[in-house]
């Protein structure tokens, strides 16, 4: 079944002279279980691509279905509620909230999404304990360290059981080796779970990783609806 | 609140100089209350003291206490108009006293003891007998004088001392000591004192009184004046503000006050705009993971009750400690009701200065979380 599925997707900004195109008539299915790379230069349209699927960007044309939900005509209000607990975002660099404790910047989803907070609080700590990272549980980010940081972005990604992962430039900040030690993390919690996966990336080396590669240009997949294959 | 409090806890340094500022402005706030409220009560006690709905003066006295002059005779006609439950008569004696070699300014106040406008707060001693001459009712900031239960007052050019016999509490005169004796022996001080006053014959200078339960003080004071047409009959409260220097010392306190409030909403909004600044990645991150913007006002706000309820204990605290530490010649005077509504204004005043940051904050787009932006 899919779990995204985007049809015919423009996003225009700007209007008149100043328009600008990021997304043309772009389409795409993701099923359950399958982690996609989404591979473009900077520019290319592929961060405005995430931001649509995630529901913070509402497109100019076509539409966005997620699970069951069609993302088009979704209130702001809606898009928020979508995103606190249908979608997990693992944002790049580390972007944890600098005061919190590893634990809390994943128990802080219990005061956004709808789960209750005893259920946030026992996935936390299982999360924790899968990444490695009860040790590190009263640490704050700034007493961890990047690898570190950026389990606790993948921890907080997952703690809502999300339908959705979406992973923006998870290797901008860290070294070959840490990169790939995240993302093969990321692809595993991903797998495990059965949930879908999109990560934005320029970095070549990491889509081994995934179950398949998207590239992007001026606004066009080059590959996606026909579900063609890799780099 | 998690967020709100942990920011708190842990960024301790921002928010000490944000809750120290804020007890510095509540401080002065504080003082300035105490001394406004100090004056104000040491000002008008002799006026609101005696439980009176109104005043009435005479109308070329202009609604001054000193300028006014009514024959007691009048008192009757006043007490027999319809609305009056009760009149009594108030008369003003502006004097000098002595206790050994030190002198002082003192206000002697002729009343009818058992009628509007007797002192009410009998806190030492007794009231004087009816008929008993030349004892009287002391105001406790005699006691500074060194003036005790017993003791006799002497007025300078009076032959006669006044004995002390009771202490009534907050009835100061434009912070002059008050010394309350009635009518009939204050007559015979003023003769004595003010020998030129003799040819106006029995005289007072306002007659307070009290009206009929349910009736309204206005049109009373109106009737009263259409009955003796030489009167201007006003509510006590128009008479406190008629007293000298008053209305502008309120007007004036109220002002600084006022303004010191509009400063802690400023540093509030200026402290929260400058941390909003800082976090808009954090806040950026916050609303694309599903923050809502009441989710995150929410938490503004608690920041704001917090650093105003903390800078206000604080300055409290200091205020009172100055407190302790100023002269009792000072009148200051640190009431409970003022303390309570400067706390709610320092409150809504940060709430306000936090919602002012809160505009900035539904302005972030939480699509520029993603590449890289936050």
């Amino acid at each position: 079944m899919s779990a995204v599925i985007i049809q015919d997707v423009t996003k225009v900004y700007g209007e008149g002279h100043t328009a600008v195109k990021a997304l043309c008539n772009a389409s795409l299915n993701l099923d359950d279980n399958e982690f996609l790379a989404l591979l473009g230069p900077s520019g290319s349209g592929k961060t405005t691509l995430l931001s649509v699927i995630g529901g913070l960007l509402a497109p100019t044309a076509g539409t966005v279905t997620v699970g069951n939900i069609i993302l088009t005509g979704l209130s702001k209000k809606e898009q928020t509620r979508f995103r606190a607990n249908r979608v997990g975002f693992v944002f790049q660099g580390f972007n944890l909230v600098p005061f919190l404790t590893a634990r809390e910047n994943m128990t802080v989803m219990a005061s956004i999404s709808d789960m209750s907070r005893v259920e946030i609080e026992q996935r936390a700590d299982q999360l924790l304990e899968e990444l490695g990272l009860t040790a590190r549980r009263g640490n704050l980010p700034e007493q961890l360290s990047g690898g570190e940081r950026q389990r606790v972005a993948i921890g907080r990604a997952l703690v809502t059981d999300p339908d959705l992962i979406l992973v923006d430039e998870p290797t901008a900040s860290l070294d070959t080796e840490l990169g790939t030690q995240v993302v093969k993390l990321l692809a595993s919690e991903i797998k495990s779970r059965g949930k879908a996966g999109i990560m934005v990336t320029h970095d070549l080396r990491m889509v081994e990783f995934t179950d398949r590669t998207v590239r992007i240009l001026d606004g066009e997949l080059l590959n996606g609806d026909d579900s063609a294959t890799v780099s | 609140m998690q967020l709100a409090f942990a920011e708190i806890l842990r960024r301790r340094g921002r928010w000490v100089s944000i809750i120290g500022a804020v007890a510095f402005i509540v401080f002065l706030v504080l003082v300035l209350a105490a001394l406004a409220d100090g004056l104000f009560i040491g000002m008008t006690g002799a006026l609101r003291t005696g439980n009176a709905d109104a005043l009435v003066y005479s109308r070329d006295g202009r609604r001054s206490l000193v300028r006014s002059v009514l024959p007691i005779s009048d008192l009757s006609s006043v007490a027999a108009v319809e609305g009056v439950a009760d009149a009594g008569a108030l008369g003003l004696l502006l004097a000098t006293a002595a206790t050994g070699a030190d002198s002082f300014d003192i206000a002697v106040v002729g009343h009818l003891p058992e009628h509007a406008g007797e002192p009410k707060r009998l806190v030492e001693g007794r009231r004087p007998e009816l008929g008993e001459l030349f004892v009287g009712l002391a105001d406790v900031s005699l006691r500074a004088e060194g003036i005790s239960l017993g003791d006799s007052v002497t007025l300078t050019g009076s032959s006669e001392p006044v004995e002390v016999v009771g202490f009534v509490q907050d009835s100061q005169y434009l912070l002059a000591d008050t010394l309350w004796v009635s009518l009939d022996t204050w007559e015979r001080l003023r003769f004595e004192l003010r020998p030129e006053t003799i040819g106006l014959g029995s005289v007072v200078q306002a007659f307070p009184i009290l009206v009929d339960e349910g009736a309204d003080v206005d049109t009373v004071a109106a009737a009263v004046d259409r009955a003796l047409m030489t009167t201007e009959t006003i509510t006590t409260d128009q008479a406190i503000l008629s007293l000298p220097g008053v209305e502008q010392q309120q007007s004036t306190f109220t002002a600084i006050i006022v303004v010191s409030f509009v400063v802690v909403g400023i540093v509030i909004a200026l402290f929260f705009a400058l941390i909003t600044l800082e976090k808009r990645g954090q806040f950026a991150i916050l609303k694309a993971i599903g923050s809502s913007n009441p989710f995150l006002l929410q938490g503004l706000l608690v920041q704001a009750l917090i650093a105003t309820a903390a800078g206000y204990a604080l300055g409290f605290g200091l205020s009172r400690l100055l407190a302790l530490a100023l002269p009792s010649t000072v009148p200051v005077a640190f009431l409970l009701s003022t303390a309570l509504s400067l706390f709610l204004a320092t409150v809504v005043m940060g709430a306000l200065g936090a919602v002012f940051s809160f505009r900035r904050i539904v302005r972030i787009d939480p699509a520029s979380a993603l590449g890289g932006e936050a």
